[in-house]
Parts: structure tokens; C-alpha cells; sequence
């Protein structure tokens, strides 16, 4: 007893400086990072000029001075107007100052209100057009994108921004690898509005829908949200683009499992499992294997090129067989 | 010529085969009725044919067991030993038979004996049926029963998908043997006698 206290006190010393030196050690790294980051930023052309507006604009406050009191006070900065550094300067448009797409006017403080109602410039009016952005099909994207629900239902109130923020804006798709992360980051698009009701009632007066209950007919719904983008179901395909943007109304949505879970695909491999496994586990293997295997209705072996062997095969072997049988008959005959 | 009957199918060799024989028609009816139905037409109405498919296949892999351990314990299993030797020359001269000299009324050249209940044509497509083709049916069929024992992918496609595949493949080529069985099958004494035998357990030789 008395041995195991005696090594009981450097242990604890051991422990409580590890802590210590390991906490400090943790700060000067974190701070390092910060400042490593910074000197990353400042390679921005318009690094300079937008430090006046990220101030306030990237630190969740800023500073409301009144003129004749004299008095001054922090105040929160809505989540809505706050712009990270470290997310806009990985953007696409790091290279851009703030006053590029907005007012010189906003260097004046606190802003007019009449700023709030400047037009905000679409992807098309900047890319459109010009051959650089060719590739990225843009008058193709804003010719879907007229046609979709967004576009309809919200009167033209609905514009590029509300699921691409350009301050941030990475193009994900377009990375070598599409990863969980890239279907995540995809949905949270979507989410922001249609599971956030601050959010839709910015633009509508319709109450949330309830994304998780609308989707309770899914079979294991939260893989299928972890794995599979909303627009998978709830757009139209347009091979001419990489991504749809022709949301659909959602009575159009694709419901059929089939569509994804058929033919040669590991998608339908895994319905064909699901179904087979919850068969059994609901109804026991004799009566899910012998009376109610619904796995066979997605096709498992439809293949059209085996059903024509088949039929082929069938048929020669018919055909070899009358044959015999002609002459067998002639030979009787004789 | 006298004529000898020979008693080549004992009564567990018959309940086997008659068992054999209904399950492999329900199979193959409603293999391919599931396997070219569709929305608008189906040969048996799909949960129908699903449900007959499955138990006969289920049903099918126990009488196959019967088979499998009477033909280990008993005589009938040196019916299907195969002599590798000079086989090649054998099965051409049993073709040539079916082809050519059955019709110029040639002597059969494998002709039945006590020793002998299968021509070589006829032992290795036994062979091939009962010990290749029917095993990869069952193993195909009951891992689509329990599919989460399938590998997920194969070369890059589905490993349902191809056991599928497989499986309907070595369906296709039962159905063939089955054809081609019972075409073989009246070409006996008479067309029927062999169907007798298959009921008696007698078959007659000359």
C-alpha cells in the first residue's frame, strides 16, 4: 500500500507539468497558425482595401459610435453579414475586393439603407459569355436554373446566392475526389433554407415541411441523406452540366428506387441486400423466402443480353431436336 | 437376340428422381417466368413464381443431398466414376452415333450392361450436371437468399449482380440438359420404354 503512494506523487507532478507545458505548447501553435494564415492572406491583391470592411465584417462585431454623445459599443454582427477570412480567401473570388460587386459607398459607416437595395450581380453576369468560363457551361446552368421551382415560385426574389454564398463559394464537384464530404457539404446548400424557418421566411411565408418526416418512406434514411444529394431526386439531369439546376416540384421528385438501386450497379446490390435482410428479420426466413421476397421485384438478374442467349439457346436446342426427329422418323418410314 | 432386364434403378434412385424431376420443372417454369416477366405480361403472376421458385430450390438442395449421400453409399455411384483415359475418342464415337450410325442402324458402341447404365456422352454431361452445374445453382441460389454474405463488388461490378448472373446462367444450362434428357430418353427400345424403366426400376437389354 504504502509503495503504490509513494509512486503516486511523481506520477501526479509528471502529469501536471505534462499539462501545463502541453497547454502552452497548444496556444503558441494555435497562434502561429493564425499568424501563418494571415500572411497567406495578405498575398491577396485586394488584401489591404479589404481589411477595412473585414474588420468588422470577419470578427462577429463591430463598433457603433454616436457622434453627440460621444459614446461607443460593441455589437453583435449578424451571422448573415460575417465573412470569415480563412472561407473567403480560399474562395474562388479571393483575388476580389468588396467593392468589386459592391458600392464604394459602403466605406462610409453605418451604411445607408438605400445600399441594402443595390441588385446583386448573378454568375451569369459576370461569367456569361466569356470564353474563360466556358467550360463551366454557365448560360446552360442559368437556362436550368429559369426553368426550376426556386425560380418560379419565388418571382425572381430567388437569386445564384441563396445556395452559392460567393463569399465562400468552392467548387466542390469539380475536386479530384468526391468524398461523403462533397454530398454533406451539397445538402447543407439545401438545408440552410429548407431546414432553417429564420431562413425560408426570408424569402417565403411557407412553413417548414419537415425534411427527416417527409422522407420517413426511405429505407435507411440517414445513410441515404450521409451518401446521396437532395438534387439526386429533386432535379431534373441535364448531361450537358455537371450539376442540375432544374429543381423540381416536389411531386416530381423521384420516389422509385429503381431508378438508382437497377441493372448492373452496386446501388442496386445494396437494395437487394436491404430489402432481403429486413424481409427476413420481419417475417423470418421461411416466409421471406418462400412467400414475400420482394427483393426479386428490382430486377436482380435482368440482364437483356442473357434473355436473348437464353431464348437463343433454347431454340437451337429445339431446332437440333426436330431435326434428329425428322430423320428418325424417315429412318422408321424406310 | 434374348432379352435381359437389368435392375438399374433401386427405389431410392426413383423417389429421387421423381422428386428431381417435378422441382426442377417448377424451377425452371418460374425461373424463366420471373427471369422475362415484366409490368404488362408474366408467364405466372411474379409473387406466384417467386414463391415457387424459392421453395423448390430449397426443396431441391435437401433431395439433391439424398442423391449426393446415396450415390457415396451406395453402388449407383460407379455409374458416374469417369475413366479419363481415351474419353475423347469415346464421346466422338458416341456422337457419331447419335448423329450418323443410329440412322444406318450401326450397333450402338457403348450399347447398356450391367456394368455399364451410362453411354460416355451421357456420363459426362451427368457429370457436369449433377456435380458442377446443380452445386453452383445452390450456391448461387442460397447466397441470393442470404445476400449479405456476397461480396459487394467483383472487377468493379456487383457481386449480386453477377452471382445473379451466374445463377441464371446454370439455370439456362439445366434447362438444356433437361431438353436434351428427355429427347435422349426416347430414343430407347421405344420411344417409352425408357420412361418405364424410370417407374419400375427395370430396364430392359438386349
Amino acid at each position: 500500500m504504502f509503495n503504490k503512494i509513494k509512486w503516486a506523487y511523481p506520477a501526479l507532478l509528471f502529469a501536471l507539468l505534462f499539462s501545463v507545458t502541453h497547454q502552452s505548447w497548444c496556444q503558441e501553435s494555435t497562434d502561429s497558425l493564425a499568424l501563418a494564415q494571415e500572411a497567406e492572406y495578405q498575398d491577396a491583391p485586394a488584401y489591404a482595401d479589404n481589411e477595412y470592411c473585414l474588420r468588422c465584417h470577419s470578427s462577429g462585431y463591430f463598433t457603433l459610435s454616436d457622434s453627440v454623445s460621444g459614446l461607443s459599443r460593441r455589437q453583435p454582427m449578424c451571422d448573415n453579414f460575417n465573412i470569415p477570412k480563412d472561407k473567403f480567401y480560399k474562395s474562388v473570388h479571393r483575388s476580389f475586393g468588396c467593392t468589386d460587386c459592391h458600392s464604394a459607398e459602403y466605406k462610409n459607416f453605418p451604411h445607408a439603407t438605400a445600399l441594402r437595395f443595390e441588385p446583386a450581380f448573378a454568375c451569369i453576369d459576370c461569367h456569361g459569355g466569356d470564353e474563360n468560363f466556358a467550360k463551366y457551361h454557365f448560360e446552360e446552368i442559368d437556362a436550368e436554373y429559369t426553368k426550376s421551382v426556386h425560380y418560379k415560385l419565388e418571382n425572381g426574389e430567388f437569386t445564384c446566392w441563396k445556395c452559392h454564398n460567393p463569399h465562400s463559394y468552392v467548387p466542390l464537384a469539380r475536386r479530384d475526389s468526391l468524398t461523403t464530404n462533397f454530398v454533406v457539404e451539397s445538402n447543407k446548400m439545401c438545408l440552410e433554407c429548407h431546414g432553417d424557418i429564420d431562413k425560408l421566411h426570408l424569402l417565403s411565408d411557407r412553413e417548414l415541411t419537415g425534411v427527416i418526416k417527409k422522407h420517413d418512406w426511405l429505407p435507411n434514411q440517414s445513410l441515404h441523406f450521409k451518401s446521396v444529394r437532395c438534387i439526386e431526386c429533386h432535379s431534373a439531369q441535364n448531361s450537358d452540366i455537371l450539376i442540375s439546376h432544374n429543381i423540381l416540384p416536389k411531386d416530381s421528385a423521384i420516389s422509385d428506387c429503381v431508378k438508382c438501386h437497377s441493372g448492373n450497379s452496386i446501388l442496386m446490390g445494396t437494395l437487394y441486400k436491404f430489402r432481403t435482410i429486413e424481409s427476413r428479420k420481419s417475417f423470418g426466413f421461411v416466409n421471406s423466402a418462400i412467400i414475400d421476397n420482394n427483393s426479386y421485384v428490382i430486377g436482380a438478374n435482368h440482364s437483356k443480353l442473357m434473355n436473348i442467349a437464353g431464348v437463343c439457346i433454347i431454340l437451337m436446342t429445339f431446332l437440333a431436336i426436330a431435326i434428329h426427329t425428322f430423320f428418325r422418323i424417315r429412318k422408321s418410314k424406310k | 437376340m434374348t432379352e435381359q432386364q437389368i435392375y438399374f434403378y433401386p427405389v431410392w434412385v426413383r423417389i429421387w428422381h421423381v422428386l428431381n424431376a417435378i422441382l426442377c420443372l417448377l424451377l425452371i417454369f418460374s425461373g424463366f417466368s420471373l427471369q422475362y416477366s415484366n409490368p404488362d405480361f408474366s408467364f405466372i403472376k411474379f409473387r406466384m413464381a417467386v414463391s415457387i421458385h424459392n421453395f423448390a430450390g430449397i426443396s431441391l438442395t435437401f433431395s439433391y443431398l439424398l442423391f449426393f449421400l446415396g450415390n457415396y453409399y451406395t453402388e449407383n455411384g460407379k455409374f458416374y466414376r469417369l475413366k479419363l483415359k481415351g474419353l475423347a475418342e469415346r464421346l466422338y464415337k458416341q456422337i457419331y452415333y447419335y448423329a450418323y450410325g443410329f440412322f444406318v442402324n450401326e450397333p450402338a458402341p457403348y450399347p447398356v450392361s450391367k456394368s455399364r447404365k451410362f453411354n460416355p456422352l451421357q456420363q459426362v454431361s451427368y457429370l457436369v450436371a449433377l456435380y458442377m452445374v446443380l452445386p453452383l445453382l445452390f450456391v448461387t441460389g442460397w447466397a441470393l437468399l442470404f445476400p449479405e454474405f456476397i461480396l459487394k463488388k467483383l472487377l468493379g461490378i456487383s457481386g449480386i449482380f453477377l452471382t445473379a448472373q451466374l445463377h441464371v446462367l446454370m439455370g439456362f444450362l439445366i434447362a438444356l440438359f433437361l431438353i436434351i434428357h428427355l429427347y435422349v430418353s426416347t430414343m430407347g427400345k421405344s420411344p417409352l420404354s425408357n420412361f418405364k424403366s424410370i417407374v419400375t426400376g427395370w430396364q430392359k437389354v438386349h
